[in-house]
């Protein structure tokens, strides 16, 4: 079960990363299920905050996600980077022992799914307006609206290496302000 | 936001990964590091004249098998440590190595030696400027190293940060050892030694605030 869930995800994540976006969809609907079910039962006694975190952490593996080594094992990898996001809000919370939580059951992975996403406090829609206006320019044609890099490019005359920093850069502030914001 | 929409937008357009074009983008910010302080050395040193000489000496060679060691070492524990799914699996200890054994060799040459040879072989003739030169000389190549692994995902701040400094100091140390005439291997492994590791100490310290994302 658990090495089926692996090479599925695999297989969506190196499609997705050679531009299969519905492959990349797939790929981030089940990571999210996994870092749900991850960040649930860590936060036990904030559950109001699962959500956000879910969210901080699906742009910031989408932001590294070169950082994947086909070698590696995929649920390895996003493993790792749910346990550091957690340390790291623990220590933004300063949740005493945050430093020193013990959570490095290497054996239980990501392993329990939930699907059932709550509403997250924080609005990305509002952050993301507030990014500079290259930047969320950039974002609002090509992520959200669904737009070509060509298409976009033609529109806003930026050059197209241009629309792509600036998507990239935007996505990074993005994450930077969705880490800062608690 | 709800979570699915976000997911749709990332997911929409643009999903590809170039690595090759990443890459180069990480070697060409490298590169701009490693110019900027080799203008830093053709400034304030110069390739030492007597370079030929040095080098037929075997500890020439050992000084610079030690240095390359550190760069080398450095900059692969960094590599591994921007990755999470390969960070874990990097021991620290691996890093003390060519110190450990570099100043094994600097103590034993020193304790054969005769009393009124230690005290030169400690000082040489510029032990008051070595460590700071070579932590002069890396600080742009430090800065390159921050920005490149803010490119990554460190899951190990402090011990990223440490391993970049370690890098940048060894690639400092590099150049500064085409300038320095000091060869004796306990002076190295003092001088040289403590040169590298302030950069690494710089980088530990600072690590959760420069690299964190």
């Amino acid at each position: 079960m658990l090495q089926e869930r692996e090479s599925a995800m695999r297989a969506l994540l190196i499609d997705g990363c050679a531009g299969n976006q519905i492959a990349y969809a797939k790929f981030l609907t089940e990571l999210s299920a996994l870092l749900r079910g991850f960040y649930r039962k860590r936060l036990m006694s904030m559950p109001d905050e699962v959500e956000d975190l879910v969210q901080e952490v699906l742009i910031a593996i989408h932001n590294q996600r070169h950082t994947y080594d086909a070698a590696q094992p995929v649920t390895a990898w996003a493993h790792a980077i749910a346990r550091f996001k957690l340390v790291d809000f623990f220590r933004r919370r300063q949740v005493r022992g945050g430093d020193h939580l013990d959570i490095d059951d290497v054996e239980e992975e990501l392993a329990s799914e939930d699907h059932n996403a709550a509403d997250a406090k924080r609005d990305v829609t509002t952050l993301l307006a507030d990014l500079p206006p290259k930047q969320r320019e950039a974002i609002e044609l090509v992520k959200i609206e669904g737009l070509s890099i060509t298409e976009a490019a033609a529109k806003t005359g930026q050059s197209e290496s241009l629309i792509k920093v600036n998507i990239h850069r935007g996505l990074k502030a993005l994450a930077v302000r969705m880490r800062e914001f608690a | 936001m709800k979570t699915e929409n976000l997911i749709e937008m990332l997911a929409r357009q643009d999903t590809r990964v170039d690595h090759r074009r990443l890459m180069l983008h990480w070697l060409g910010a490298l590169g701009v590091g490693l110019l900027l302080s080799i203008a830093v050395f053709v400034y304030l040193f110069r390739i030492n004249p007597d370079l030929r000489m040095l080098m037929e000496n075997i500890w020439f060679w050992t000084r610079f098998a030690f240095i390359a060691s550190v760069m080398i070492l450095g900059g692969w524990m960094f590599a591994k440590l921007g990755k999470p799914g390969t960070a874990h699996r990097v021991p620290m200890w691996l890093a003390a190595a060519p110190f450990a054994l570099f100043g094994l060799l600097g103590l034993v040459l020193l304790f054969t030696a005769a009393p009124e040879e230690r005290r030169p072989m400690l000082l040489g003739i510029s032990w008051n400027v070595c460590s700071r030169n070579i932590t002069l000389l890396s600080i742009p190549i430090f800065f390159a190293s921050v920005w490149v692994a803010r490119q990554f995902a460190p899951v190990r701040l402090r011990f990223t940060g440490a391993m970049l400094g370690l890098f940048s100091g060894g690639a400092a140390a590099l150049m500064y050892s085409m300038y320095c005439p000091e060869i004796a291997p306990t002076f190295v492994a003092i001088w040289y030694s403590l040169g590298m590791l302030i950069p690494a100490a710089v980088g530990a310290v600072l690590g959760r605030k420069l690299l964190a994302w």
